[in-house]
């Protein structure tokens, strides 16, 4: 018998009890240790009946994978240049934070964690930002004559505050343009701002219960 | 391939079917919870915003059709164990005595079928039972109860500093009543005010089911089967009774669990899609639906955000996500107002930068170095309020199935929902307030978010009229004596205040009438 969690096949070994912190000594960091692929365990003492499917927990650094070059499951290197080029410029710092590695290791993921799964659209979610990313290039092109990373500082101020309002013309994807901005620019914000040592860049406290391994 | 008869199959793990479960295998029920999401336990809820996401929408692929944007639901609804509750605030509070008869009050609208003094004593119980921290004499608009058992939140500066706002404005504030923890309970340890709420409390400070009624029910012997999506309610050929539910587990088996009484506590949205989809001989439009009103009267609560910037230093990251404060002096249900409903405000939540209720997110046209400055600002001096408003309850709100189906072939749930005057008329009443009281209270900067929706309520209603509702004041339908409804999905109206309590409270009313009732 074992008090271990069971998340489908995995069995969890954290250091749970230690993370019922007291007060006094609340904000300690506590880190998850590792996880065990092993077959199926009861939850000792209780009838549970726990089956399979593996959630996409496994140890991911977005920074890292770019920083490495890592090559993408689900985008094609065209359309992450441009949610790449775009996302930068919405949250400065998403490019080295890796925000298109995040995009795509989620849109790989069985549950993807993105904003855009917030909307209830149908799926799969991939089919959007590779639309979206393709309708914003020929909307630039036909607007500007150059490509978005190649326009100056107003030039490019002038598109997103057309994305966001919706009045990038013409807009050949199916989902609205103000909410590709919406969503492109929140999960930039997760790769920018959602980390522990982001956290401590803007001076808040992380505190965390249950510190992440990385940032997701 | 049937599986072992039981008393009772409860439908969902979430607050109503933990509740339903421990409470009838205390009394020494055989019981089989059937929970189509995946298993969470507490020590995986991991700290961080994204990790929380996957307890609001996780799950292989969205299950619910929006007819239009006006809504969304996913953010209210959870695919785990202990279903949405796992990851809800735990904002717990008494409906009003008020809210339980706009009809007759108003001649619009629907009444409960039973009154607060009825409800009381169950709230009373649950209370005791859970644990919750407020501070009922400051509550002045608290109905009578049992004063709470733990001492109100702390107030951190953010709550400070709103306070002052509203106390220019001549208006009161109050401890927020939450089933969280201030100090020990029932070996529960207290909260340790890090903001964390929304991915779950892995310490059990905050009453989730995990930690609670769910944890009691499988001390007692109750059985959780975990990824078992249960598709229909089975009856007997003439569809007087229930005889279990057929359900498709982790393997794509479809299977059958055989119980003398049937549960339904799948949320707003999967109860009437189940009770649709059980359509048979003997009830060719759903079950339990010969009035036509499985689905209808979808309730959820309009709310928005009032945001303020204010000089001093606010630490918004501490606390706990729901807020520190309560302010309930605009309550009362009077359409001088220009509108018909309540509403309450909950005062300075816990941020994080990031997320749907982060820092970004309250700015959206900000991007660039304003959106950086911005977050660096607001990290230490941001302030808000939460309007948790009333909606007018209609039966074109609704669930209904969809033209689409899930990989078992059975339809979807489509939601069809529309604000009407009365929400925009509240909206831009109570967030023209809300600004008032940030200004009063000292901020430099002031903006106001969309009319959004949380909480999901209604859609097989309780009422006396068979005509006009799906089951009785104890969530027994009408057409099947043995099929009961659990949750908030029983809510005739929405009143104006976050639903868990009160879901608790009469489903415990409900599991002791059927206890001494049970039918065979």
């Amino acid at each position: 018998a074992s008090d271990r969690p069971v998340i489908g096949n995995y069995t969890v070994v954290l250091c749970c009890e230690a993370n019922v912190s007291q007060q006094g000594a609340p904000y300690r960091r506590v880190t998850s240790r590792r996880m065990q692929r092993k077959t199926l365990i009861g939850l000792g003492g209780a009838s549970m009946l726990a089956t399979s499917l593996a959630p996409a927990l496994a140890v991911f650094d977005a920074r890292e994978a770019r920083a490495q070059g890592a090559p993408y499951a689900v985008l094609t290197a065209q359309d992450a240049a441009v949610l790449e080029s775009l996302g930068d410029v919405l949250v400065p710092g998403a490019r080295e934070a890796g925000l298109t590695h995040f995009i795509d290791h989620e849109l790989a993921s069985e549950q993807p964690r993105l904003f855009l799964r917030f909307s209830q659209l149908p799926e799969p979610l991939a089919a959007y930002y590779a639309s979206w990313s393709r309708a914003f290039t020929s909307a630039v092109q036909s607007r500007t004559g150059k490509p978005f990373a190649a326009l100056d500082a107003p030039a490019r101020h002038a598109i997103v505050e057309a994305l966001r309002g919706g009045t990038l013309a013409p807009w050949n994807a199916p989902a609205p343009a103000a909410l590709f901005y919406t969503a492109l620019r929140l999960d930039a914000v997760d790769v920018v701002y959602g980390t522990i040592a982001a956290f401590e860049r803007l001076g808040m406290p992380y505190m965390p219960h249950i510190a992440p391994k990385t940032t997701w | 391939m049937a599986a072992e008869h039981v008393d009772a199959v409860v439908v969902g793990s979430g607050a109503a079917g933990a509740i339903m479960a421990a409470k009838l295998s205390a009394a020494g029920k055989k019981v089989v919870i059937l929970e189509g999401g995946t298993t969470v336990q507490p020590r995986e809820m991991v700290s961080a915003d994204i990790y929380g996401r996957r307890l609001h929408w996780g799950g292989p692929a969205p299950a619910v059709r929006l007819a239009t944007p006006a809504i969304h639901t996913n953010f209210s609804t959870g695919w785990q164990t202990g279903g949405t509750a796992t990851h809800h605030y735990a904002a717990w509070f008494r409906l009003h005595e008020e809210d339980f008869r706009m009809r007759s009050t108003f001649g619009r609208g629907n009444d409960w079928p039973i009154s607060y003094d009825e409800l009381r004593p169950y709230y009373d119980r649950i209370q005791t039972e859970v644990g919750i921290s407020g501070d009922a004499t400051a509550e002045v608009w608290r109905p009578a109860g049992e004063p709470y058992p733990m001492p109100g939140l702390p107030t951190f500066a953010q709550g400070a500093v709103i306070k002052r706002g509203f106390e220019k404005l001549g208006m009161r504030t109050a401890p927020l009543p939450v089933a969280i923890n201030t100090r020990e309970y029932h070996g529960r340890p207290a909260c340790l005010y890090d903001g964390w709420c929304d991915a779950g409390c892995p310490i059990g400070a905050l009453a989730n089911p995990q930690t609670v009624y769910l944890k009691a029910a499988l001390a007692q012997g109750a059985e959780l089967r975990t990824h078992a999506t249960v598709t229909r309610v089975l009856t007997t050929a003439n569809g007087k009774r229930a005889t279990g539910v057929e359900y498709v587990d982790a393997d794509g088996t479809r299977r059958m669990q055989p119980a003398d009484v049937v549960v339904l506590a799948a949320f707003a949205i999967q109860n009437p899609r189940i009770l649709l989809n059980s359509a048979n001989a003997a009830h060719p439009n759903g079950l339990a639906n010969v009035s036509g009103m499985v689905g209808k009267n979808l309730l959820v609560h309009p709310t928005t955000n009032v945001y303020g910037m204010f000089a001093e230093e606010t630490q918004p990251a501490m606390g706990v996500a729901i807020g520190q404060l309560v302010s309930q002096d605009g309550y009362a249900k009077d359409p001088q107002k220009g509108f018909l409903a309540s509403y309450q405000w909950l005062i300075a939540s816990a941020w994080k930068p990031n997320g749907l209720l982060g820092l970004a997110a309250s700015r959206q046209e900000l991007y660039g170095a304003a959106l950086d400055d911005f977050m660096h600002r607001a990290a230490k001096h941001i302030g808000t309020l939460q309007m948790v408003g009333e909606t007018f309850p209609v039966a074109e709100n609704r669930v209904e199935l969809a033209s689409d189906k899930d990989a078992y072939g059975f339809p979807l749930a489509r939601v069809v929902f529309s604000w009407s005057d009365n929400e925009r008329a509240l909206y831009e009443h109570a967030s023209g307030e809300g600004l008032s009281v940030l200004r009063a209270a000292g901020a430099t900067e002031t903006w106001r978010g969309p009319l959004v929706n949380q909480h999901l309520m209604g859609g097989t209603i309780m009422g006396n009229d068979p005509r006009t509702s799906v089951a009785d004041s104890f969530g027994v339908t009408h057409e099947v004596p043995n099929l009961v409804i659990a949750g908030p999905g029983l809510y005739p109206t929405s009143a104006a205040l976050n639903p868990t309590f009160t879901l608790h409270a009469l489903a415990l009313r409900g599991v002791e009438r059927i206890l001494r009732a049970w039918p065979g």
